[in-house]
């Protein structure tokens, strides 16, 4: 087995050039943050209420669901519910994407989704532990779920040749991977006191 | 980023750690890894401090080195003994250039070893770390009185003391995570006055703005919701 080690892409880097990449980064954040307004406002409440929509759209096509279109338009259209809501809204919004807003319902510290992570949960899972590890292996869960090597530094084993099988697995059951991914096992010094 | 300076996989044969004061600390996780693995086969460790009850560890380090046979501890202790020099090396470790050699400790000691290892070893099995400037938390402002509303606590900062430090210093169990302004878990709404961003010096703040506690520090009199 090769022992190279897989070079970091930042580790080709002067410190001179690590800054500069910070101050574009720095450089992009001001002009996005300069832009925000009343059409960013606009376009996620309209998204959120466009959610609401396909949920009661859906729910009300599966009581036909005998009927093989409206089962398919039902559970069709609840998906896209599902995915808009794990991650256009709930994942933006959790994050502190909307904060700027100053709105007390659209806001990371308020809001709320209907999937099977706790909002705590998945924030500490995911807004600290993989952002603030981001790919690090053994810290950072979303590095394949615990369950996938996609990355060359995880060890091989024969039992990721099914990995192509199993993910389709999680895709179908992806709130519930989440929800026991989220589970809180950090010490307790590092995790949220409890909330108020 | 994701620390390059850790054991390869698979471990290798025979190891050389080089540390000096605190350059201890991330060999020492390598040190108790390769100890939990059992793979102690052939590993030699020098260390320097200035005197025997500055050696972070020793009690460890002593206590290995007397149980295991694969293991070799030298403590150059500078106060007596001097700098270690090249000559040094060569004596306590003949056979350096036959190591994966893990290196950490100052800049001036970390540059002296990789220029001897560029003239007359393989730089390629030299592994250092080099440790990170400290980001930001430069710049002071003037401080000022916080205001905690819910947990109706008042207390004072400087412009260097993030309020969530300040916060904690007067007993306070506020939320946090990262502690550096990424994961925004020790968010607070910011009811009256301004605050520094100690990242960058930048000084913000309007009524009913979320601020990260953990990287804003007061500028005059503040209020949060916290």
């Amino acid at each position: 087995m090769s022992t190279a080690q897989i070079e970091s892409p930042l580790a080709g880097l002067s410190a001179e050039q690590i800054e500069q990449l910070g101050e574009e980064f720095d450089a992009i954040h001001d002009e996005v943050y300069g832009d925000l307004g009343e059409r960013d406002r606009a376009y996620i409440t309209n998204i959120i209420a466009m959610h609401r929509r396909i949920v009661v759209f859906a729910r009300v096509m599966m009581l036909a669901s005998r009927y093989k279109p409206a089962w398919i338009a039902g559970t069709g259209s609840l998906s896209a519910a599902k995915i808009l809501e794990n991650m256009e809204i709930g994942h933006n919004v959790m994050h502190g994407q909307w904060d700027w807003m100053n709105d007390p319902k659209i806001h990371s510290s308020t809001w709320d989704w209907d999937t099977a992570s706790t909002k705590e949960a998945w924030k500490h899972s995911h807004n600290y532990i993989h952002h603030t590890y981001t790919n690090i292996r053994g810290k950072d869960k979303d590095l394949g779920y615990e369950i996938m090597r996609i990355d060359p530094h995880q060890k091989w084993h024969p039992v990721y040749l099914l990995q192509p099988a199993y993910n389709a697995l999680l895709m179908l059951l992806f709130e519930w991977g989440v929800a026991v991914g989220s589970r809180r096992t950090t010490s307790p010094g590092r995790c949220l006191a409890a909330s108020r | 980023m994701e620390g390059d300076f850790t054991l390869p996989d698979p471990r290798p044969d025979k190891l050389l750690f080089i540390s000096a004061g605190s350059g201890i600390t991330p060999i020492m996780s390598m040190l108790r890894a390769l100890e939990q693995e059992g793979g102690m086969e052939d590993v030699v460790l020098v260390h320097s401090a200035c005197h025997r009850d500055d050696v972070i560890f020793r009690d460890w380090m002593e206590e290995i080195d007397g149980r295991s046979d694969g293991f070799r501890l030298h403590l150059q202790l500078t106060d007596d003994m001097g700098r270690m020099t090249s000559e040094d090396l060569e004596q306590i470790c003949p056979d350096w250039r036959d190591r994966e050699t893990f290196l950490s400790g100052p800049a001036d000691m970390l540059d002296a070893v990789e220029e001897y290892f560029d003239t007359h070893g393989d730089r390629d099995r030299l592994h250092m770390e080099r440790f990170q400037p400290e980001v930001g938390f430069h710049e002071e402002g003037e401080g000022g009185e916080i205001k905690f509303l819910v947990s109706d606590t008042t207390t004072e900062a400087d412009g260097g003391t993030p309020i969530l430090v300040a916060g904690e210093e007067t007993g306070l169990q506020l939320n946090y995570g990262c502690r550096e302004g990424i994961c925004h878990t020790c968010t607070g709404t910011l009811c009256s006055g301004k605050v520094r961003d100690l990242r960058n010096g930048n000084v913000y703040g309007t009524e009913g703005e979320s601020i990260r506690v953990c990287i804003s520090a007061p500028e005059g009199p503040v209020e949060v919701d916290l």
